[in-house]
């Protein structure tokens, strides 16, 4: 079990620094482009959000700086540092490997 | 390189706390904007419902916070402070003041009531060892319910001869006349034995109190002891007091002592003189075993049991009868606490009232524990999350117990400052004093209950709603997470449980509140068969002449309140005056011994008769200016004096009770007090009510001109408002001799009010008991129904769709209202029956079954319901389906 919400934990983790991959962005523009992103399917729950954007700025693959949006608000702007995006990579390939295993194992069923 | 990163982000939490705090403020404020922008925007939400939606979807700010925090692992001691922090912090002002509310009325009042019924029932007598001391009653072995003192042969007599009390006293309580230290006053009198002040433990503060050789009969004992009241009083405090001679009863007394502050036993005396003296009563009182004037207080060895002190007391009591069969044949004795003597029946009315007090309690706790648990359900992501990211289960537990006795504190302290407003507020309905040890203070003991209770309840909020977080639903939490209305299934049937609760604990208090006021009404609706409007009271006090014969003391008395009387008759707008010695309503509570009566022809007292027995010493017109008609014979004159033979007048009961069928006019009696002088009646009264609650009662009256008459009460009957003759008639009265001393002077209207105090005190602690409760069950049922339609806004979306009318929401919801009302009705109204017992000392002429009551409560119930859901369902009606079925 244990195993198993490391997994969805990890899953929010790879879907955040994903995220942050195309540009900077603050939590409030995360939740939506996660939405958007997935056409509506996962939605990212705050009480979920905050702590793992705390969570991976203290493992230090994202750091936060704060910024202006565009219409000229001051916002808690995060972006993925270069050992971030090292881990996304190799996240994004182990993944990856996960996803087509188990769907080899679900076709020949 | 990404460990500088992650240095950086632990050393920016450590070092900038306070900073980090703001920041996350800031960033969830910004996340709020957006958010409700979007619904804005997107759903075209109006903007306030957005915010509220926004926030609702986001969760407590303060939890996420929190959830954020909590990946950063502070040691326990720094969270514990956070907890406290927190709780402090929590920007809840509304829920904390609903809390603090609820909880400071509730507690407030159970102080209230606690502080009654401490001094009433628990806290120790101030005497030492008060739980050995006992009292000693006679009682007429066919009327065993009428307890009276003993005679005073009779009492020296089980001072001689028992065995299982360790030392026992007598008493007389008579007020005495003071003169000498600025106006004549009466002061309240114990004339006592000198083992009273040793047996009740008290020292004098100054001087001594009696010797054992101050005690021997007709001795010319005259000291005095004062109590320390009337010594600043009557003597500034000076401390040379000791040896002065001050004019008691006509004579220079000595005062020997000085007692404590607060001791004010028996009869809330201010002063103490020796029983024996010859100066205290008459002599008749040291030989006759037939006058049971004498209060007799015993204390019983550690290893004596009251039931072993009684059967030793019987055994005198049966020697005494065998030896003086004339006077003792049917005396029998009876031995009670002290405590249980002087409380009375007093000791079940505060039991009742306190029993109310405890629902109103829980009532109370209820009610902030329906709140808790609808907070803690508005929270249970918060908790879900923190308990996803690892946090412990001792940190949760130390969280909620932590919040719960700040709570508690808060609730306590407005409890405490609610109790500090109503008890001096509740002694506005005490018109008397009460003795010391009964007089009830938000006193030291008082404040130990508010603050355990305070505490106690504090670890109960705590804990349930710790036991709300602590299901394992974990998993439904999280998955709702996006979800407005969190809550689900459990959450709202515990409310729903608690509500019934609450109606079913306020159904009881209300019940309890409509049978006492009900009581009071029948009350008010007594007919005394006594005239009151427009009558105007006077106590008056006449003063003693030393050396002067019982004769001279009579016609001295007598001339003095008949010079009083005419000169009132002449004051503008006085339309009659009398006088009598006892009048109804101030005198209720003095009865007299029935077998103290005797007819000549049978020489027998009324021994079956179990009311109440009064006598008054009256002048002419004294029943004219009351309104009671003579039914028969005549009225008392002022042709009647100590040269013409004695005569009486009876009321009608009286007269059937004594005479048994025979015409009572003509025939003699005999007063067992001046046990020379046989009366003759000559007329004939009806019954009256001497108080409202008596179940009726026996009447003798004699003349003033021809029995002792010390103190009179002059009723002047006035066409104008009668308290505005006040001041002229006490002018007038002390004009006449300033050495009668003229005591309260107030509408006699007023004494028949206040003679109800005791009554009207209890009811209106029940209502207001009744009020709060009404509005917390009120409050309960508006919060959970207003939540439940919130739950359900999907649902009557659904079916306004689907074709239901406003009226079909509406009738939805009541009937939703109106089932929970419904069970907690019935379960209240089984409860009251079950609970009835405890109430009964508190009625009048109501049955503890009333069919009044029970069926009005009910009623009751249902209009709050009513009103309580009208809201709700209002709401609900008005859910529009596209904006419900979109959510």
């Amino acid at each position: 079990m244990a195993r198993k919400q490391d997994d969805l934990r990890g899953s929010l983790d790879l879907v955040i620094l994903k995220t942050l991959s195309l540009a900077p962005m603050h939590g409030w523009g995360i939740g939506q482009r996660i939405r958007q992103m997935s056409a509506g399917v996962l939605a990212v729950n705050q009480g979920s959000l905050y702590p793992a954007l705390q969570r991976l700025e203290k493992q230090g693959l994202i750091r936060s700086d704060w910024g202006t949006t565009d219409n000229h608000r001051r916002a808690r702007y995060y972006r993925l540092t270069p050992s971030g995006r090292r881990v996304l990579g190799d996240e994004i390939d182990s993944w990856r490997r996960f996803a087509e295993g188990l769907g080899a194992v679900l076709r020949s069923t | 390189m990404r460990w500088v990163y992650a240095a950086r982000a632990r050393l920016r939490l450590l070092l900038f706390r306070e900073e980090v705090e703001q920041r996350l403020d800031e960033e969830f404020r910004f996340h709020l904007d957006m958010e409700t922008e979007r619904l804005v925007r997107d759903a075209g939400v109006d903007p306030r419902e957005a915010r509220r939606r926004a926030r609702a979807t986001f969760g407590g700010v303060e939890a996420h916070k929190g959830a954020v925090r909590d990946g950063r692992g502070w040691a326990w001691l720094s969270g514990l402070g956070r907890d406290v922090r927190d709780s402090v912090r929590s920007p809840r002002p509304l829920f904390a003041l609903l809390v603090t509310a609820m909880l400071g009325l509730s507690l407030g009042l159970a102080t209230v009531a606690f502080s009654l019924f401490d001094a009433i029932l628990l806290r120790p007598l101030p005497y030492a060892d008060s739980d050995r001391l006992v009292r000693v009653f006679t009682f007429n072995r066919d009327a065993p319910q009428s307890l009276h003192g003993a005679s005073l042969p009779d009492f020296e007599d089980w001072q001689r001869q028992v065995q299982g009390l360790s030392g026992i006293a007598a008493w007389v309580s008579m007020q005495t006349h003071l003169a000498g230290r600025g106006p004549a006053r009466m002061v309240r009198t114990a004339f006592a034995t000198p083992q009273l002040f040793d047996m009740l433990g008290v020292r004098p503060v100054l001087g001594r109190t009696f010797r054992d050789d101050e005690n021997v009969h007709g001795g010319d004992l005259r000291k005095v002891v004062l109590g320390y009241g009337l010594w600043q009083d009557a003597f500034g405090g000076s401390p040379d007091v000791i040896g002065r001679e001050v004019q008691m009863r006509g004579r220079p007394h000595e005062v020997i002592g000085v007692l404590p502050p607060r001791f004010d036993y028996p009869d809330r005396a201010q002063a103490w003189m020796p029983l024996m003296s010859r100066y205290a009563v008459t002599e008749v009182w040291w030989e006759r075993r037939d006058l049971y004037m004498h209060g007799v207080i015993a204390r019983r060895p550690p290893d004596v049991t009251i039931a072993q002190a009684q059967a030793d007391m019987d055994a005198v009591a049966r020697r005494l009868a065998e030896e003086y069969p004339a006077t003792n044949r049917d005396t029998r004795v009876r031995v009670r606490h002290l405590r249980e003597a002087e409380v009375g029946q007093l000791g079940s009315r505060v039991s009742g009232v306190t029993a109310a007090a405890v629902l109103l309690f829980l009532l109370g706790c209820v009610n902030v524990s329906g709140l808790f648990v609808a907070r803690a359900a508005g929270r249970a992501q918060e908790v879900a999350v923190r308990t996803a990211l690892g946090a412990e289960p001792g940190h949760l537990m130390r969280r909620h117990v932590v919040e719960g006795l700040l709570y508690g504190l808060l609730g306590g302290a407005a409890g405490v400052a609610v109790a500090a407003a109503a008890i001096p507020a509740l002694y506005a309905l005490v018109p008397v004093d009460l003795p010391a040890w009964m007089q009830f203070r938000l006193d030291r003991r008082t404040i130990a209950f508010a603050a355990s209770a305070t505490v106690g309840t504090g670890l109960v909020i705590g804990t349930t709603s710790l036991a709300w977080h602590m299901r394992p639903r974990l998993a439904d939490v999280l998955r709702q997470g996006d979800k407005g209305g969190l809550e689900t299934g459990p959450s709202s049937r515990l409310r729903r449980q608690l509500t019934v609760v609450q109606v079913a604990l306020s159904v009881a208090l209300l019940v309890g509140t409509g049978l006492t006021v009900r009581s009071l009404l029948r009350l008010g609706q007594v007919d005394t068969g006594i005239r009151t409007d427009g009558v105007l009271v006077a106590s008056v006090a006449g003063d003693v002449v030393p050396s002067s014969t019982r004769e001279e003391t009579i016609a001295r008395h007598a001339r003095g309140f008949r010079q009083m009387r005419d000169a009132l008759g002449m004051l503008p707008g006085v339309h009659a005056v009398t006088a009598a010695t006892r009048i109804p309503f101030l005198n209720a509570a003095e009865e007299r011994p029935v077998y103290e009566l005797y007819s000549r022809q049978r020489d027998t007292p009324a021994t079956a008769y179990r009311g109440a027995l009064r006598t008054s010493n009256a002048m002419p017109d004294y029943f004219g200016t009351l309104g009671v008609p003579m039914l028969d014979g005549r009225d008392l004159a002022d042709t009647d004096t100590l040269e013409t033979p004695p005569v009486a007048i009876v009321s009608r009961r009286a007269g059937e009770l004594l005479f048994q069928g025979e015409h009572p006019l003509g025939q003699q009696i005999r007063w067992g007090v001046d046990p020379y002088f046989w009366a003759t009646v000559i007329g004939i009264v009806p019954n009256t009510t001497w108080h409202q609650a008596d179940d009726g009662g026996i009447e003798f009256y004699f003349h003033h001109g021809q029995f002792p008459a010390e103190t009179m009460r002059f009723l002047i009957s006035t066409r104008n408002d009668p308290a505005l003759l006040a001041t002229s008639v006490r002018r007038t009265l002390e004009s006449v001799d300033p050495n009668f001393v003229v005591e309260r002077v107030v509408p006699f209207d007023r004494i028949a009010y206040e003679a109800l105090w005791q009554r009207r005190l209890w009811t209106f602690l029940f209502l207001v008991f009744g009020t709060v409760a009404v509005v917390f069950t009120s409050a309960g049922l508006f919060a959970v129904m207003s939540y439940l339609v919130t739950q359900r806004t999907r649902e009557f979306g659904v079916r306004t769709a689907l074709g239901a009318t406003p009226s079909d929401i509406v009738a939805t919801v009541l009937r939703h209202g109106a089932g929970i009302a419904a069970v907690g009705t019935v379960g209240g109204l089984l409860g009251a029956l079950a609970m009835g017992s405890y109430l009964e000392a508190l009625l009048f002429r109501v049955s503890r079954f009333d069919l009044v009551t029970f069926s009005s409560v009910p009623i009751v119930i249902g209009v709050v319901t009513l009103i309580a859901c009208a809201l709700p369902a209002w709401r609900a009606s008005r859910v529009d389906p596209l904006i419900a079925l979109r959510d």
